[in-house]
């Protein structure tokens, strides 16, 4: 049922290209189709429908629907050829669907409209998740539905939706098509044309960060627009049950989330201190600018979309680290962005705060809360485990990509950034840059953190482990 | 969708569908191919052909200004002109025939020592019923240096359009490999459908008539209970129930 999802997409995506006075991207892009039609209609020829999944079989099909989705998702580009190697289009696509954004592309204006809309669709749907397409569609079968939905959707990102899971797949996806719709609109009355503004708006809202031009955002140099994607890039971060409740005026809306005014707040903080360290250092002009190109960066990197208006390799020690920080924290969970999220920090402070209490007065009880409910002790057993999951994933991809040749400042960054689903770093892969320019064997590992990333660790690695089929 | 028939002729089908749906596109990008190697090829021929125009009016021009200005044999002075006219043709008509800019440098310059070349002969032609004229050295000192230059430039024209078909070729190349990679990629989802197709074939249609040939041999040997652990599904299941039905109407009858 995915590989109808992605045959329907690379079928939209050849009109587009038969639109464009059939570019070249209108061939490739058709057999793609067919071909992914062929590959996904023949299991349902035979696999049986069934009620019940496993947990196991849930992770399988999840974790088999993500891998099968990037291999199809290089149809397209290996087709269409240009600077598309077997090795760039398998890193092309996996950056698509798991929402990174890195490119390896040189000259990203040289595809033709197709491939341009093909790459955006491979975001928009990894943004909500392949699975969570699917099951939409899908008719409601006992416990599957909920079984898949448990294993795509994060424990936290289940927080704040209080409904049957296929009210809550309904919800999650009207609020992104949603939002991808009024972000269209309001890029196109910033100055885009059309076909820009669906593509940034699908880009903006799976958080991916690819876009159109070389520059990425630079290109436009609009204040209109970056405040438009500043807003589409903050609000795609924010969990979209709250965002539901907000617009249909329940009292859990995001007014009242601790979570979300944690966020916004680190926006703001980590925003006005790299403008303070730009205009400091006499990076940019004056103080707005500072602030302009600061608050932008922050929004995108904290996102994890990575957009760029400006070359942070060129920025402040300091500026960096925050955005290094902000590309580990990232956004709330129940949004379309990677990383650790920040309602874990959240957790991870308060529990942190409470230790230190607890030191002062032993014999006190100390309830970890968010929004006022305590939180179990295994959910916050969950939190600091896959905290530190997180961050030896990046130490150990950091290791293997110094290894594999990448200075250390490359290294590091790019592994945050692929772990996190960021997509720009800095080094030779900075927000102006790409990742062409690294060996192929470096572009493997980095996908290999981004699936990672996106399946949440434990979802991918579990697979490897022999114990775990017995 | 029910029936082991309905499902295995599907599968067939798919398969045969993808097998076409490969060939076709073979074909539509090997006549692709074709079509730009005939390209290439052809203007290859075409420049080394004009090539050889130019050398042949040259070479006859140089045999008719020996014969008329060292031997001295008159019958000689129209194929002097004519073979120059010749050569000019030749020129205009390879020109043509390339229609680019980076050799037209080279032709301006073959016309000039064109030019020169027929100034001299028309001098020659002039004096030449002199008493004084030395054809020899005449040909030596004037004639020589210019036939040497034209040769040159003729080396050259054909040398800047062979190899402006350098970068043609190599993005030929380049192509060959996208040409055949939706093929790779055709083939390979077929190896994947094949290996599916087989994978079901086995576990629904294989492995319950194994299990139901077991359990039935089980079954008349040591009169062990009709039991079929695999998948049925369709036509298998129906025949598993009646299986079990002829058993147990045998049980009853006795």
């Amino acid at each position: 049922m995915v590989l109808l999802v992605l045959a329907a997409f690379m079928l939209l995506s050849a009109g587009i290209s038969y639109l464009s006075n059939m570019d070249t991207g209108y061939y490739p892009l058709l057999m793609s189709s067919l071909l992914t039609l062929l590959l996904g209609c023949f299991p349902m020829i035979f696999v049986p429908r069934t009620d019940r999944i496993s947990t196991k079989e849930g992770y399988c099909i999840v974790v088999g629907a993500w891998i099968v989705s990037s291999i199809v998702g290089m149809f397209p580009y290996l087709m269409w050829g240009g600077e598309f190697s077997p090795m760039n289009a398998w890193f092309e696509s996996v950056s698509g669907f798991t929402t990174t954004g890195a490119s390896i592309l040189d000259n990203v204006e040289a595809l033709p409209r197709g491939l341009h809309f093909w790459r955006m669709a491979t975001c928009w749907v990894g943004g909500i998740g392949v699975v969570m397409f699917t099951l939409v569609i899908l008719p409601s079968i006992g416990k599957s539905k909920m079984m898949l939905s448990n294993v795509e959707l994060s424990s936290l990102a289940k927080d704040n939706f209080n409904y049957r899971t296929q009210t809550i797949v309904k919800i999650i996806l009207s609020v992104y098509i949603g939002l991808t719709a009024v972000t269209t609109l309001l890029l196109k009355f910033g100055g885009m044309c059309w076909f820009d503004a669906l593509c940034y708006a699908m880009s903006t809202c799976s958080t991916c960060g690819f876009g159109t031009k070389n520059t990425s955002v630079a290109f436009f140099d609009s204040a209109v627009i970056e405040s438009v994607l500043i807003v589409g890039m903050a609000v795609a971060g924010i969990h979209f049950g709250l965002i539901y409740a907000t617009v249909t005026r329940k009292s859990n809306n995001i007014f009242r989330s601790e979570v979300t005014r944690f966020y916004l707040w680190t926006i703001a903080i980590a925003a006005i201190l790299i403008a303070l360290s730009l205009r400091k250092a006499d990076v940019y002009p004056s103080t707005l600018a500072s602030l302009r190109y600061s608050l932008f960066q922050t929004v995108s990197y904290i996102t994890t979309t990575g957009f760029a208006i400006a070359d942070c390799n060129t920025w402040t020690s300091f500026a960096m680290l925050i955005l290094i920080f902000c590309s580990i924290v990232c956004a709330c969970a129940g949004s379309t962005s990677g990383g650790l999220k920040i309602d874990r920090l959240l957790l991870a402070v308060k529990m942190m705060r409470n230790r230190l209490r607890m030191q002062q007065h032993p014999n006190a009880i100390f309830r970890t809360k968010v929004d006022g409910i305590p939180q179990d002790k295994d959910m916050l057993n969950t939190v600091m485990v896959y905290t530190v999951a997180f961050m030896m994933l990046i130490l150990a991809g950091t290791f293997a990509n110094t290894l594999l040749g990448a200075d250390l400042m490359t290294g590091f960054s790019s592994a945050v950034a692929c772990a996190g689903n960021v997509g720009p770093g800095f080094g030779e892969v900075g927000s102006m840059d790409n990742y062409a320019a690294l060996p192929p064997i470096m572009k493997l590992n980095l996908t290999f953190l981004m699936l990672l990333g996106r399946l949440e660790i434990f979802g991918l690695i579990q697979l490897f482990f022999i114990r775990w089929w017995r | 969708m029910t029936g082991i028939r309905k499902r295995v002729t599907i599968g067939f089908l798919s398969i045969v569908a993808l097998l076409f749906f490969s060939g076709l596109v073979s074909l539509f990008e090997l006549s692709h191919m074709s079509v730009d190697i005939e390209a290439i090829l052809g203007s290859s021929r075409r420049s080394i052909e004009m090539s050889k125009n130019m050398l042949s009016a040259i070479h006859a021009n140089d045999r008719a200004v020996v014969n008329y200005a060292v031997f001295r044999d008159s019958i000689y002075a129209d194929s002097c002109r004519g073979s120059m006219e010749r050569f000019n043709l030749t020129i205009r008509q390879a020109r043509n025939e390339s229609g680019k800019s980076s050799a037209d440098a080279l032709y301006d310059s073959l016309g000039l020592f064109s030019d020169r070349m027929e100034q001299a002969i028309e001098e020659m032609l002039a004096k030449e019923s002199g008493a004084t004229f030395d054809g020899r050295k005449w040909y030596d000192d004037n004639y020589l240096p210019l036939y040497n230059d034209i040769t040159d430039g003729i080396t050259d024209v054909m040398s800047s359009v062979q190899g402006s078909l350098t970068p043609r070729a190599e993005q030929l190349n380049l192509n060959a490999y996208r040409s055949v990679t939706p093929v790779f990629i055709s083939l390979l989802v077929m190896i994947a459908i094949l290996l599916m197709f087989y994978y079901f074939i086995m576990i629904y249609t294989v492995k319950p008539i194994i299990e139901m040939n077991r359990s039935l041999g089980d079954y008349l040997r040591y009169k062990l209970p009709f039991d079929v652990k695999a998948e049925c599904r369709d036509e298998m299941h129906e025949l598993k129930e009646k299986i079990e039905s002829v058993m147990v109407g045998t049980k009853t009858t006795k």
